[in-house]
């Protein structure tokens, strides 16, 4: 290294040296202490005591309700998640085409994905209400039934799925921004071919932009095993632990029962299977993900 | 000269030091509350009249955390906690306690002679966990259950004679009930809940836990039967229908109460239902009764209410004492009485007539207090999950999900592990 380059190194370091502390202190040392929390009794008012294995022991072993909080967040993985990506997915071919005043019409729908989430899942538990809501009231006028929404066991989750479309838009920003990357002469070279609008869509628009249904999908997989927000406001885990998720399990052993040694073993198992659902993602996305700068 | 200049320089540092101890700052102690809203602003000028301008050595900052207790478990995980605390539940006592997060009063009580036999001896027992005193209390409330009159007298019953046992509480729920040409609920009669509470109505005060053995009892006959009480509801109420209901009620907290705004017949109530009444609809008229039970023993009630505690951490731990013993002392003990309406510890102050006037239905929970069935949370360290487990159990049954009995064994099964390993690690620290 010349001189040069050490001192600008040292000025580098320097100048990233708030993020720096910032991540060591507020971010790395949770985490890190987590894991050593996660083989210990911490109810967090007295000290830690070390147990070893057991919290994960238990878990695994012995607590029903963490499997029926792993099984209900599977279920919206399977469910919620690809109609969430399709969702976000039709939209932003929509709103990719020339029409009037599509500026305005691409606000309206991204609109919903800022809004604080607290906030619109109360007024989505109004607008679920089985007797009162809207939802069943203009079921109503073409003569049907409406379900209980949020109040029958059987409906709860996937109306929590319905309540998640709302936020389409932030996964539909980014497509969007992708697809108008998507270069013209491939359209004109697959018109010249022949082709028309389903085919030029599997065989040019999905192909080009599969980087980014790649992205939409770990980061809404990491999402989906993080849910808990939405449930907490609404439904409390309930009727029934219907809607007991994972993360919202977590947060009732750390903050509510106070086992922070067990919800930070609740951490770690999440953080593995995270872990393990991306890099199958990861590892079958050669099949399917194509970048066209060149690069794998 | 030199002498004489020493002896007046001696002079000014004796003065100074004695001025000083004279006008010695006054310890300024943080106190963290509960309560929020006009409540808050009523405590605080209580404080502030009675004890920081009265007290020449400590100042009470009171702070409030309402909606948001849980920055009190951080604030003792933080080492940094308040140096006297009311945000604590009578649930939540032994849970800190059991874990050494509060301190036990016993020596500053002996110290001081608060007697016990001044305070209701039912609730001096909720301010024990394993035989120490660990909190004392400046408010508390009774329940019971309230109705509304005109309700009553259109639905052709008697308000004169309230139901007596769970039967005829069933048929006055079934009989206030209304609903839609849809079969929609629109004024709801009466829907009991939570089997803590019911499950005790049913089997006594001691049905969930065997405190000698540390059994959990959950599964207790009698809690079952509580349980298939609670169920037969759905034979008119439907629970689906129901949830719906009860989620597009108002705010409890406000004008648009359920019970005010005329949109629920007959609820369960404390003392607080004078303060409601004044505030949310004084027009409406209610009267009330005491809990219900299958053999038509009525003299059950349940209380709780907010407990002052020292935090372990806290700095100023002989100050805090002052503090609570002062607000738990009989006059500003009836001072919030009557602006909270509340029922107060001391039995004296109970009994006070100012405070008898202020508060109507202390003439049926005075009484509950006195010679009744009084019970409130179970003094066990996992108390909170124990209910939590309770009400899942509950809304399993009632949506068809597990029957009573497969429901409480559950519980009992889950809740007795929780006990097992905290006592059993207790042991080994």
């Amino acid at each position: 290294m010349t001189r040069l380059e050490k001192r600008e190194l040292r000025w580098g370091i320097f100048f990233i040296l708030p993020w720096i502390l910032g991540f060591i202190i507020f971010t790395a040392y949770p985490i890190i202490m987590s894991f050593y929390y996660s083989f210990t009794d911490y109810s967090i008012v007295q000290e830690p005591f070390w147990i070893g294995l057991e919290n994960y022991r238990t878990l695994i072993k012995a607590d029903d309700l963490f499997w029926k909080s792993l099984k209900n967040t599977f279920y919206m993985l399977g469910f919620g998640l690809p109609v969430n990506l399709l969702v976000g997915l039709g939209l932003a071919l929509l709103l990719n085409m020339k029409v009037k005043a599509m500026a305005v019409h691409r606000t309206i729908f991204y609109l919903p994905s800022i809004l604080p989430e607290v906030a619109t899942a109360i007024l989505w538990v109004w607008l679920f209400n089985p007797q009162y809501g809207l939802v069943n009231a203009i079921l109503s006028w073409f003569g049907i039934k409406g379900p209980g929404w949020l109040a029958d066991p059987a409906w709860a989750k996937p109306t929590l799925i319905l309540m998640g479309l709302w936020g389409a838009g932030g996964g539909m920003i980014i497509y969007l921004a992708s697809l108008q990357d998507v270069p013209q002469e491939l359209y004109e070279a697959a018109e010249l071919d022949g082709a028309a609008g389903w085919q030029k869509l599997i065989n040019v628009t999905l192909p080009m932009i599969s980087p980014v249904i790649f992205f939409n999908l770990i980061m809404g997989i990491i999402g989906t095993f993080q849910f808990s927000v939405q449930t907490f406001v609404a439904t409390g885990g309930g009727p029934a632990y219907s809607t007991m998720f994972y993360g919202l399990y977590l947060y009732y052993n750390a903050f509510q029962w106070w086992k922070m040694g067990y919800a930070s073993a609740m951490a770690w198992i999440l953080f593995l299977i995270t872990l393990i659902m991306t890099l199958i993602v990861f590892k079958s996305s050669a099949r399917w993900v194509y970048y066209h700068t060149g690069g794998q | 000269m030199y002498k004489k200049f020493l002896s007046v320089v001696l002079l000014g540092v004796f003065l100074l030091s004695l001025s000083s101890s004279v006008y010695a700052e006054k310890v300024k102690i943080l106190y963290w509350t509960g309560w929020g809203g006009s409540e808050l602003e009523d405590l605080k000028k209580i404080i502030d009249e009675g004890f920081n301008k009265k007290r020449s050595d400590i100042e009470v900052e009171t702070v409030t955390i309402f909606g948001a207790y849980e920055k009190l478990l951080a604030a003792i995980a933080g080492g940094t906690p308040p140096d006297v605390v009311s945000a604590v539940w009578d649930s939540q006592l032994a849970s800190l306690a059991a874990r050494g997060a509060i301190i036990p009063l016993d020596d500053y009580i002996r110290r001081d002679r608060i007697r016990s036999s001044d305070f209701w001896p039912r609730l001096w027992q909720s301010f024990k966990y394993e035989g120490q005193v660990y909190a004392l209390a400046a408010t508390t409330n009774c329940q019971f259950t309230a109705f509304n009159v005109d309700m009553v007298q259109a639905a052709g019953l008697d308000p004169k004679k309230p139901p007596r046992n769970t039967k005829e509480l069933y048929v006055w729920s079934q009989k206030l009930t209304k609903f839609d040409d849809k079969g929609n609920i629109q004024i709801l009669g009466y829907r009991p809940s939570g089997i803590a509470l019911w499950g005790r109505l049913f089997g006594g005060p001691n049905v969930l836990y065997d405190e000698k053995n540390k059994k959990i009892t959950a599964n207790n006959p009698k809690v079952v039967e509580a349980m298939e009480y609670l169920l037969s509801y759905n034979k008119f109420l439907d629970p689906t229908k129901y949830t719906a209901f009860t989620s597009s009620l108002g705010n409890y907290w406000s004008p648009e109460n359920p019970f005010f705004a005329g949109k629920i017949a007959m609820q369960d109530y404390g003392e607080w239902i004078v303060q409601f009444g004044l505030k949310y609809n004084p027009k409406l008229k209610y009267d009330i009764f005491p809990f219900v039970t299958p053999t038509g023993a009525r003299d059950y009630t349940q209380f709780g209410g907010s407990m002052f505690c020292i935090p372990t951490g806290s700095k100023h731990k002989d100050e805090a004492w002052e503090f609570i013993k002062w607000i738990t002392s009989p006059e500003p003990m009836k001072k919030i009485a009557i602006a909270f309406t509340n029922m107060p510890p001391r039995i004296a102050v109970a009994k006070d007539p100012d405070v008898l006037k202020a508060i109507p239905v202390l003439k049926l929970t005075i009484p509950l207090m006195e010679k009744g069935t009084a019970f409130t949370s179970v003094s066990m360290p996992v108390w909170q999950q124990y209910m939590t487990e309770l009400s899942a159990a509950e809304s399993m049954v009632i949506n068809g999900q597990k029957t009573p009995k497969q429901a409480l064994d559950d519980v009992t099964a889950r809740i007795q592990k929780e006990l097992d390993t905290f006592l059993a690690r207790q042991e080994k620290r």
